[in-house]
């Protein structure tokens, strides 16, 4: 039979647990909201930049980007794996890491380099220990991500892309689908998919997604960014007035100059996400602690309880006992 | 009243300005240009440079641009501009820090890097905003 301090111990340490995990909750909800408001100030840029590419595109060719052309073979891919610098997130990190581990050793097997590029602290341990080396990686950033970061992963992958140092370059992160749950998913960020700003208005069953996660991602940006594209335009009554551009310097320059910057809003938007996706995951899994150590108080208060009257009930018939054999 | 433009200024962080205007001049890549209502559509990079934007009560706001692009098809102007600062509001002692915060880090990169680059850059976009105001 477990004593009464310990018991009363052991209640206690629960209940300073439960309010830490209650206060993280409150942080990570008050956090969210903060998180979604920069995806949205981020969203009037990349409907503004796919309209302007939807308008690059229709003159200029693949040949104007090398970042557009698909080289004829896989011999090494750049792995981008967007995670966060803190745990105490449920299986936020380790989802997005187990995917990638398996991509990359999918890869190994078929005989594919990969270079590897971590966002977030909790990345790194997990390559360090499978020693698989990190070319690039960022910290402290995760909570609070900065298009300056976007612009170095940008660079970092496009140099790769253009000498030819790397075939393709994928992206893991996990998307927000709603404040409560967040999907791991896989995009592909080069060779750029021309699909995104050529074909935005048409059904999208033609085109091929890495899983299903990738698709039901891309829907919900395709809504968020059919909305914004509406504001956009709002002004633009009719479509026909909008007439023949003159591009200066030429279509083919300005194309040359967007698809780099198409590339790091991509990478910037997986960063956001994954942003919103942490407070989110946050947000559940201290829920989830506060909700079991209200569990477990409620089992140790009983427990507790039924020890004290054991004890009262010990008590008292200890004395009952020694008053009868005072009487005798 | 007087033929107004759209006019929306937008980075990859936020939408910075979005309002109408009576005439809006940006460093395009061939040259500054100024656009008003019907001008005829052009689609340009830009420089890095200032942008004017007067109002209808001729009032001007000024934002320093590091490139980008504009989209005019005679009824509305989009910038796409990498970043963009109000020129009042550049705040010189927090450009300084920059710089030497990239003059270190370029000393500690020894090698021609990406990162070296980008701290090139970071230095004349600081050096280029001490120069306006």
């Amino acid at each position: 039979m477990p004593n009464l301090k310990d018991i009363k111990k052991r209640i206690n340490s629960v209940d300073s647990i439960k309010q830490i995990t209650r206060t993280m909750e409150m942080v990570a909800t008050a956090k969210i909201r903060k998180a979604t408001d920069r995806i949205i100030e981020a969203t009037p840029y990349s409907a503004a930049m796919l309209e302007v590419l939807e308008e690059v595109t229709v003159r200029a060719t693949e040949a104007d980007s090398p970042l557009l052309r698909v080289h004829p073979e896989i011999k090494h891919v750049v792995v981008i794996c967007i995670v966060s610098d803190r745990g105490l997130a449920g299986g936020f990190n380790y989802n997005v890491l187990r995917t990638a581990d398996r991509y990359i050793q999918q890869m190994k097997a078929e005989g594919i380099g990969c270079d590897v590029v971590v966002c977030g602290k909790k990345g790194l341990p997990y390559f360090k220990y499978r020693k698989i080396p990190v070319a690039l990686s960022f910290r402290d950033q995760s909570a609070d991500p900065k298009f300056v970061q976007a612009r170095e992963i940008g660079s970092y992958i496009i140099e790769a892309y253009t000498t030819d140092k790397a075939d393709k370059a994928v992206v893991f992160y996990n998307h927000t689908k709603n404040v409560a749950d967040q999907v791991p998913t896989t995009e592909q960020i080069l060779p750029v998919d021309t699909y995104w700003f050529k074909d935005i208005g048409k059904d999208d069953e033609d085109v091929v997604y890495t899983d299903e996660s990738a698709k039901a991602a891309a829907a919900s940006q395709k809504r968020a960014y059919e909305q914004a594209r509406g504001n956009v335009r709002e002004s633009v009554k009719d479509d026909k007035v909008r007439g023949n551009f003159d591009y200066e310097p030429s279509s083919a320059q300005v194309l040359e100059g967007l698809i780099p910057s198409y590339v790091e809003t991509r990478i910037y938007h997986a960063l956001l996400d994954s942003a919103a996706g942490e407070q989110g995951a946050r947000r559940k899994a201290m829920k989830n602690a506060t909700d079991n150590a209200s569990d477990i108080l409620v089992t140790l208060k009983r427990v507790y309880n039924r020890v004290r009257q054991g004890a009262i009930t010990t008590e008292i018939t200890e004395i009952v006992g020694g008053a009868a054999a005072l009487e005798d | 009243m007087a033929n107004l433009i759209a006019c929306d200024l937008v980075t990859p962080e936020s939408l910075v300005f979005s309002g109408e205007a009576v005439l809006v001049s940006a460093p395009a890549g061939e040259g500054d240009i100024g656009m008003m209502q019907m001008c005829s559509p052009l689609m340009s990079t830009l420089r890095r440079g200032v942008i004017r934007i007067t109002g209808e009560d001729n009032n001007v706001v000024t934002f320093a641009v590091d490139g980008g692009y504009l989209e005019v098809d005679g009824q509305k102007v989009i910038i796409l501009a990498s970043r963009a600062v109000d020129v009042t509001q550049i705040d010189k002692e927090f450009c300084k820090e920059n710089i030497a915060k990239n003059e270190k880090r370029i000393a500690e990169l020894e090698e021609e890097s990406p990162a070296k680059a980008y701290a090139v850059g970071e230095i004349a976009w600081e050096n280029y905003l001490l120069t306006l105001n």
